[in-house]
């Protein structure tokens, strides 16, 4: 018993009824004692007797009575419902009765779920990169003040953006009922991915200057918004789908424009994640309006509402539209400077379009869309 | 020869030890400070699985009978007999099948009360008395105790 006999005991208990009688063997000349303390323990009963008899006592079947299978582990064992008295158990687990409640309030499958949750996830998991080495940081290159100035505003401008696209997942991660593993999974790859953006963005706006860009007061009441959406799908639609799915746009633009390797670097890298930022938000959404249409009446209340809060803003400062004209442009000549004015102008409709076609695909109709597109707030995020 | 009693008091604020006054003895026999140590059955099994004593190199010289660990004792019953009996009737009434008390039964170490028994103390009984740890009155008379 010393040496972990009790489980041979435990085991050949498991297979009788309470009340069965068990008789052990052994060689050791203090088993009599410990068997005895070790039975009482457990609500056994040793028999006063010759030999050593254990009556198999109800604990272990009393203590499981109540337990509940949580699930399976697979996501077909997703269930549709979550109690929250299941507590941190693995999806699977078979979970005793008691212990402390979860303060959870995602508890329902169709409020954060989407079919792609685990193959999203597994893809998230495989394109972790190392911002170390996967930029050519050392590449030489130098570009004119005004471009670089360019560059290093638009970075800035990301920058703020990054941080509350990392706000929004971190906030709800805690809100999510852990038995909708593969949803926290993901959730916790997209915070990892923001975290990986700011400090890229970051550093190539640090690369040559010692000091940022500006940060203008109106996109920061833009991004303030979309911490204040505490609605899971809400946030999706107002971050994912509408916000990062403009970024898919801007970040493509700065990628094909970019007057550098390191900027073009670190917006092909940032643009692939974002890519499955915009799958998951819109392919959760897609599956919720489908279980509950009604669902899309409140999305574009929270178009609207977003917009009259940021009706007295200035959204996108003049900074940033401008420093992207100078980027596009490429140096600085007033042909140049005509050329990126138009690229910007067409970004703009890329990106309008994207919103539509999203939009779209949540079932609203294309008037509806380009309503709702027109009304997404000027910060592009 | 009287043998010399060593007490490991290690208080909880009550008049008896917990498991710490009993590893403490366990410690004290090991590092031959004393000849023998008193414990529990359990416990001299828990002490060799942790590690506090070498598995195998102690032997049990004698054992007690089996008595009951913890008693609850009410004073003066005649005068809340309802209370009395409600406090019985509720500890008897907890069930190691209701997540809600499992905890409680697990940490005082049980699976279930039982009625009250004041049989198999004698030994424990005529040692108290024989090293006049209480006065006839019942109080406490051992000087160096530090409850
Ligand atoms: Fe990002
Ligand atoms: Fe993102």
């Amino acid at each position: 018993m010393e040496q972990g006999a009790h489980l041979l005991v435990d085991n050949a208990l498991a297979r009788l009824a309470p009340g069965d009688r068990l008789t052990v063997a052994g060689r050791d000349p203090h088993l009599a004692v410990h068997l005895a303390g070790w039975a009482r323990a457990r609500g056994h009963v040793l028999e006063a007797d010759d030999g050593l008899v254990l009556v198999k006592g109800p604990a272990a079947g009393q203590r499981w009575q109540d337990s509940v299978r949580a699930g399976g582990p697979g996501a077909d064992g997703v269930l549709a419902r979550a109690p929250v008295s299941w507590g941190l158990a693995a999806r699977g687990a078979l979970v005793e009765a008691g212990g402390p409640s979860l303060a959870v309030d995602l508890t329902e499958r169709d409020l954060v779920w989407t079919d792609v949750a685990p193959r999203l996830y597994a893809q998230a998991a495989a394109s972790q990169w190392d911002p170390a080495t996967a930029i050519a940081w050392n590449e030489p290159f130098e570009l004119p003040p005004e471009i670089e100035g360019a560059v290093v505003q638009v970075m800035t401008y990301l920058i703020e953006n990054e941080q509350a696209a990392l706000d929004v997942p971190a906030r709800f991660i805690g809100r999510v009922h852990p038995h909708y593993r593969e949803v926290v999974q993901f959730l916790a790859t997209q915070v990892a991915d923001e975290a990986r953006h700011v400090e890229v963005f970051t550093r190539r706006a640090a690369l040559r200057r010692r000091e940022l860009g500006t940060s203008g007061a109106g996109g920061r009441a833009s991004l303030q918004t979309l911490l204040q959406e505490t609605d899971f799908s809400l946030a999706s639609l107002l971050l994912s789908v509408l916000g990062e799915g403009t970024f898919l746009s801007l970040l493509s633009f700065l990628e094909r424009h970019a007057p550098d390797t390191v900027t073009r670097q670190v917006c092909r890298l940032a643009l692939q994640d974002e890519a499955r930022h915009v799958a998951y938000g819109q392919s959760h959404l897609e599956h919720r309006v489908a279980v509950d249409p009604s669902l899309r009446d409140r999305l574009r209340s929270a178009v609207e509402r977003r917009h009259d809060a940021l009706a007295d803003t200035a959204g996108l400062q003049t900074e940033v539209l401008d420093a992207l004209i100078v980027l596009a442009a490429g140096e600085w000549s007033p042909p140049g400077i005509a050329r990126g004015f138009g690229l910007v102008r067409a970004l703009q409709a890329d990106m309008d379009e994207g919103r539509q076609r999203r939009l779209g695909r949540l079932g609203f109709p294309a008037d509806e869309a380009a309503a709702l597109s027109a009304l997404h707030t000027r910060n592009f995020m | 020869m009287t043998p010399a009693v060593r007490r490991f008091d290690v208080g909880v604020g009550l008049h008896g030890d917990h498991v710490g006054g009993e590893r403490a003895a366990a410690k004290a026999l090991l590092a031959g400070e004393v000849d023998a140590a008193c414990m529990v059955d359990g416990n001299h099994l828990l002490f060799a699985q942790e590690g506090t004593l070498v598995a195998g190199a102690t032997r049990v010289l004698a054992q007690t009978g089996s008595y009951d660990h913890c008693n609850m004792t009410a004073l003066d019953p005649g005068r809340s007999h309802t209370a009395v009996d409600r406090f019985r009737r509720l500890l008897l009434g907890m069930d190691y099948g209701d997540p809600a008390v499992r905890p409680l039964l697990d940490l005082e170490g049980l699976k279930r009360w039982r009625d009250g028994r004041v049989s198999g103390y004698h030994l424990l009984e005529a040692a108290v008395d024989g090293s006049a740890f209480y006065d006839r009155k019942g109080a406490l008379s051992a000087a160096d105790y530090r409850p």
